[in-house]
C-alpha cells in the first residue's frame, strides 16, 4: 500500500460529528435567521437614510449654506460607503452557488478585486471628503459649542479617522490574502 | 413537516458525511468550523433547491456547493492546531494506537493544507471516492486535465506524508 493509499483509507476513517435531527433543525433554524437578518440590514439602511435627512431638516441646515453643503457632503460620503457595503455584500449573496468550481471561483476572484478597489480608491477619497468637510464646519462649531465640547468633537474626530484607517488596512490585508489564495492554480 | 422539508432532510442526511469530510479538509480537521460551514453549506443547498436540474447528480449538485461554500469561507480562516478526541475507556494500548492515529490524522491535515484552494477541492473529491469525471464536472475542468492534476496531487501529498 502506497503513501496515498494510506492517506485515503485514513481519511474514510477519521472520526466525524454525526448528522442528528437536532444538527437537521439548526440548518432550518438558520434558514430562517438569514432570512430576518437580510429584512433587518434593509431595515437599517432605510432608517440610517431616514434619520440622516431627519437631522439635516431638524438643524434647519437649508439656511445657512456652507453648514448645508459641510453637513451635506458628509451625510452623503457615509451615505455613499454604508450603500457600496450593502450592495458589496449583497452581490456575494447573490452568486449562484451551483456554479462549477473554476466558474465561481472567476466571479469571486472578480469580486475580492473590485473590493480591493473600494478600500484602495472609494473608500480614502470618501474619507477625504468627509474630512474636508468637517474641517470646513469647524468655524460653525466653536461659534455655537461650548469650548470643553469643542475640542471633544476635534478629539474624537482624529481618534475616529487613526481607528478607521487601521480598520481599512486589517480589511485590505485580508482581502489581498484571500485574493491571493484564491489565485493559486 | 411538508414533502419538501422531508425530501430537504433525507438529503441532509444523505449527503451529510462527505459534505463534513470535504469540510473537515478545508478547516484543517477543526470540527466546529466544520460544523458550521456544513451548516451554511445545507442553508445555500436550500436556497438553491430551485436551480436543481435533472442534468447532474444531487451528489455533483452538492459537492459544488459544498466546495464553493468553503472558498468563500477562505476569508474566514483562522490558523489551527488540530486536537483528536479520545474516548474515555481506552485502555494504555489503545491510547498508543490513537495517538498514532493522532499523529497521521494531523499529518494529513497539514499535507492538504500546503495545497491550493482548488487542488484542495480535487484531491477532497478524490479521497471520498468520486469518479474522476463527477470530478471534472464539479470543477468545471476536463477530464484529461483532471487526471493530469490528480496524479500531480496525489505525488505531492504522498511526497509530504513521507518525508515531512
Amino acid at each position: 500500500m502506497d503513501d496515498f493509499d494510506n492517506i485515503k483509507q485514513n481519511w474514510k476513517e477519521q472520526p466525524i460529528p454525526k448528522p442528528s435531527k437536532a444538527s437537521f433543525k439548526g440548518v432550518k433554524g438558520r434558514i430562517d435567521q438569514v432570512a430576518r437578518k437580510q429584512k433587518i440590514a434593509n431595515g437599517v439602511l432605510l432608517s440610517t437614510v431616514v434619520v440622516l435627512v431627519a437631522f439635516f431638516f431638524y438643524i434647519k441646515a437649508m439656511e445657512h449654506q456652507s453648514v448645508a453643503l459641510g453637513l451635506g457632503a458628509m451625510m452623503a460620503a457615509l451615505l455613499i460607503r454604508v450603500l457600496v457595503e450593502f450592495f458589496s455584500l449583497r452581490t456575494l449573496k447573490n452568486l449562484s452557488m451551483t456554479l462549477d468550481i473554476e466558474s465561481f471561483k472567476a466571479r469571486l476572484i472578480g469580486y475580492y478585486r473590485k473590493r480591493v478597489g473600494v478600500h484602495m480608491v472609494l473608500t480614502p477619497l470618501l474619507i477625504l471628503v468627509y474630512s474636508f468637510a468637517f474641517w470646513t464646519l469647524l468655524p460653525d462649531f466653536k461659534e455655537s459649542l461650548s469650548k470643553g465640547f469643542y475640542n471633544y468633537i476635534i478629539v474624537s474626530s482624529l481618534v475616529l479617522l487613526v481607528v478607521l484607517g487601521a480598520f481599512i488596512f486589517v480589511q485590505v490585508r485580508k482581502e489581498m490574502e484571500t485574493l491571493k489564495k484564491l489565485q493559486s492554480p | 413537516m411538508n414533502k419538501l422539508d422531508q425530501e430537504f432532510e433525507q438529503l441532509y442526511h444523505t449527503n451529510y458525511d462527505q459534505v463534513m469530510r470535504l469540510c473537515l479538509g478545508y478547516v484543517s480537521g477543526d470540527k466546529n468550523r466544520a460544523k458550521d460551514l456544513v451548516q451554511e453549506v445545507f442553508v445555500k443547498v436550500w436556497n438553491s433547491l430551485g436551480e436543481f436540474r435533472n442534468d447532474s447528480h444531487v451528489s455533483t449538485w452538492i459537492y459544488r456547493i459544498a466546495v464553493n461554500t468553503c472558498l468563500m469561507g477562505l476569508r474566514k480562516k483562522k490558523p489551527y492546531t488540530l486536537k483528536m478526541e479520545m474516548e474515555s475507556d481506552t485502555t494504555i494500548e489503545d491510547e498508543g494506537s490513537a495517538e498514532r492515529k493522532e499523529i497521521q490524522f494531523k499529518e494529513m491535515y497539514r499535507c492538504i493544507n500546503t495545497l491550493s484552494a482548488t487542488n484542495k477541492a480535487i484531491i477532497l473529491m478524490e479521497l471520498e471516492g468520486l469518479a474522476q469525471k463527477e470530478i471534472a464536472a464539479v470543477m468545471g475542468m476536463n477530464h484529461t486535465a483532471i487526471r493530469t492534476r490528480i496524479h500531480r496531487i496525489k505525488t505531492q501529498l504522498s511526497k509530504c506524508v513521507h518525508y515531512g
